[in-house]
């Protein structure tokens, strides 16, 4: 990559951090982040409010592995805990904080803007007002049974991302401030409507102030099949695109000239993006702060080369989630605190901490 | 039980009674010390009636917030701002004097041919200003907002907030010492009492095994649950039950699934309310794969209860406690038959 920092910083001025010469550091944090995202699992796995010796934790997920059998000495209930309850959601969590992640990263890299996250152009919002609806008329349960509200919240955020996609796209082109601000319009309009809803949602008010903090106490492996696939998919292909991701970093039409097709890059990250988003969203409601903080102190760590930026993230994404949860339904177990209290309460300070220590990287 | 509450009211109205007969009249105090006399020798009152049944005006009383409300003459106009309190002025057959309920109130029926004065959280305090009631029954909900406002209009508001079965009994009994109906309101509290007895003496000698473990379930998603403060857990414990998260400091809290399959409840109670999608709780309680295998589930008992009844703490708290009763222990009062 000949990039360099200057004219990094000059074109994209808002996007901090330059190429790190030394990518062999960033493969073993790969590695090591990797296994820490196992330990994660591993101990969530065997954290609950239900106490089961880690021995039988173990013993049940390996009983599960195919051709291998362990004649268990557990109980059905236990083996439920284990295996449908903290499995499916150990899982979801970690998939939702990698969605969240890299959704963040890329239309950070997208925008060159360091404020933006994976609900800035309306997501969140189109989401939440299909999922409060949903919520407040009680309509599709007897049919959709859980599947209701996660149905409604991924209509709303297509909905809402497809009216400022509209909006922004003059003739072929689609202009990013333009889409930016868009979303952050039809985004705050969107807010009205939800704090509209929540003044006559009567007796259903705790299910949706639970959902717009989000929460995985749902998860099971109906969710886990659906949002998983999604996120994977969705993250292959903006990986395909992390060498345009970085030439756009010079500005749009460096990045013309240099072979990127700039407006099929946005439609394909665009689309790849909010998927992504919206499948985590639908599911567990909304969880602020990792989408913007995790990609930042990914950057302020390991540099800002989308090649390294975007798996760092997605990694780093995964294992802060699934602490979070860890957090959420063990500080006051057996109740459960809304995980997004979680991410913004240990997440923003450890951000700041970062932004001070790394000034010099920054500005 | 319940001549402790008496006793304390009663004492403290002897005591509320001297300080405000010594301001005013020498015969005043006479009779407030002749209700103190009374309260001494309670426990000789067999037959449990108080001897004053007259309220004396200007009345001060301390409502259930621990507010001290000064009621200057016998009110002749109510507005109600809680279903409950609603249904206590009807009960009481007071309704004629009622002008003003909220848009929640639906039972008795006719309650809902009543004036609107606002939702339950959401009072329309223009609406209650323009009725300018004597007195106005509201409840915890309206502490830090409504309740101030009304008390800056010059409205004497009264507020009903019970935390227990006897707390029912005793804002019963509260509401007819401030509207000059003690008369009613015994007669109303003695029938409730017996019921509650009828239930609680057959289940206070059960064996700590003999009581069912019991899941009350508000909602499913999230799962939310009655902890220690709510009154719904003092309700089962009453049936004869243990909830299983009686232990919860959040009055109703949010569960997972884990607590549930750890602790294994045997039976299981979900309140359903009125409109579409009320009876989902109840379809997931009865569904989800992965409570199959707990002993409500294996026993077929999950029961759903009317939120309106179990959620209002009035007088048809005895009918949702009945209903409890039954569904805990139907080898002594008879299976639920919903």
């Amino acid at each position: 990559m000949g990039v360099n920092t200057s004219l990094n910083k000059e074109n994209c001025p808002a996007v901090p951090g330059g190429l790190h010469p030394h990518w062999q550091g960033r493969l073993y944090a790969m590695l090591g982040l990797l296994g820490l995202l196992l330990l994660a699992a591993i101990f969530a796995i065997s954290f609950g409010s239900v106490e089961v010796p880690f021995f039988t934790t173990i013993s049940i997920i390996i009983s599960k592995i195919p051709f291998i059998h362990i004649s268990p000495d557990w109980t059905v209930n236990t083996q439920i805990i284990i295996w449908d309850i903290r499995l499916p959601r150990v899982l979801l969590a970690g998939v939702v904080g990698m969605a969240l992640a890299v959704a963040g990263a890329t239309y950070q890299g997208l925008f060159c803007n360091p404020l933006a996250d994976p609900y800035l152009i309306g997501v969140a919002q189109g989401a939440a007002v299909g999922a409060v609806l949903g919520l407040i008329l009680g309509i599709g349960f007897d049919i959709l049974g859980i599947f209701a509200t996660p149905l409604f919240a991924f209509v709303g955020a297509f909905g809402a991302v497809g009216v400022v996609y509209m909006l922004a796209r003059v003739g072929n082109r689609l202009t990013v401030t333009t889409l930016i601000l868009a979303g952050v319009a039809l985004g705050s309009f969107l807010t009205a409507v939800v704090s509209y809803l929540i003044t006559v949602s009567g007796d259903k008010i705790h299910s949706v102030m639970f959902w717009l903090m989000g929460s995985f106490s749902m998860a099971a492996w109906d969710s886990v099949k659906i949002v998983v696939p999604i996120v994977i998919i969705g993250t292959i292909v903006i990986l395909l695109f992390a060498r345009s991701l970085n030439l756009i970093q010079l500005g749009e039409e460096q990045a013309q000239e240099l072979g990127v097709d700039v407006e099929r890059m946005k439609i394909f990250l665009l689309t790849a993006a909010t998927l992504i988003t919206a499948a985590a969203v639908s599911f567990v409601g909304i969880i602020g702060f990792v989408g913007i903080i995790v990609p930042h102190a990914v950057r302020l760590i390991w540099g800002a080369d989308y090649r390294f930026l975007l798996p760092l993230s997605a990694l780093v994404g995964a294992v802060f989630m699934i602490m979070a949860d860890i957090a959420s339904r063990t500080l006051v177990a057996p109740n459960e605190i809304p995980v997004g209290a979680i991410t913004a309460l240990v997440g923003a300070p450890f951000f700041l901490y970062l932004l001070r220590k790394r000034t010099r990287m920054l500005f | 039980m319940l001549s402790d509450i008496k006793m304390k009211l009663n004492s403290k109205s002897a005591r509320l009674g001297t300080a405000v007969a010594s301001i005013f009249l020498s015969l005043v105090l006479l009779l407030g010390l002749a209700g103190g006399c009374k309260t001494a020798d309670d426990t000789e009152n067999e037959d449990d009636t108080p001897v004053v049944t007259e309220v004396s005006y200007p009345l001060t009383v301390t409502d259930q917030l621990g507010r001290t409300v000064t009621i200057q003459s016998e009110p002749q106009t109510i507005v109600s701002l809680s279903p409950s309190n609603t249904e206590t002025i009807y009960a009481m057959g007071l309704e004629d004097k009622l002008v003003g309920v909220t848009t929640y109130c639906n039972y008795p029926e006719a309650a809902a041919d009543k004036p609107k004065v606002g939702g339950f959280s959401t009072v329309d305090v223009e609406a209650v200003t323009a009725i300018g009631p004597d007195i106005i029954l509201a409840s915890n909900l309206h502490e830090s907002t409504v309740i101030p406002q009304l008390k800056q209009l010059g409205l004497t508001v009264i507020a009903i907030s019970p935390d227990n079965l006897e707390e029912v009994i005793s804002s019963i009994e509260l509401i007819g010492k401030c509207l000059n109906q003690v008369e009613k309101a015994n007669s109303l509290v003695d029938g409730m009492q017996t019921r509650i007895d009828a239930v609680t003496a057959k289940v206070k000698n059960l064996s700590d095994s003999q009581k069912p473990r019991v899941l009350y379930i508000i909602w499913y998603e999230p799962l939310m649950s009655v902890g220690s403060t709510a009154f719904i857990t003092d309700l089962i414990t009453a049936a004869g039950g243990v909830s299983i998260t009686a232990d919860s400091v959040e009055a109703y809290p949010t569960i997972s699934l884990e607590t549930v399959l750890g602790a294994n409840p045997q039976v299981i109670v979900v309140g359903t309310g009125m409109g579409s999608g009320a009876d989902a709780p109840l379809i997931f309680m009865q569904d989800e794969p992965r409570l199959a295998a707990i002993d409500a589930r294996i026993n077929g008992n999950i029961y759903s209860i009317n939120t309106d009844l179990i959620g209002r703490t009035g007088p048809r708290i005895v009918d949702a406690l009945e209903q409890l009763a039954q569904m805990l222990h139907p080898e002594i009062f008879g299976a639920f038959s919903g």
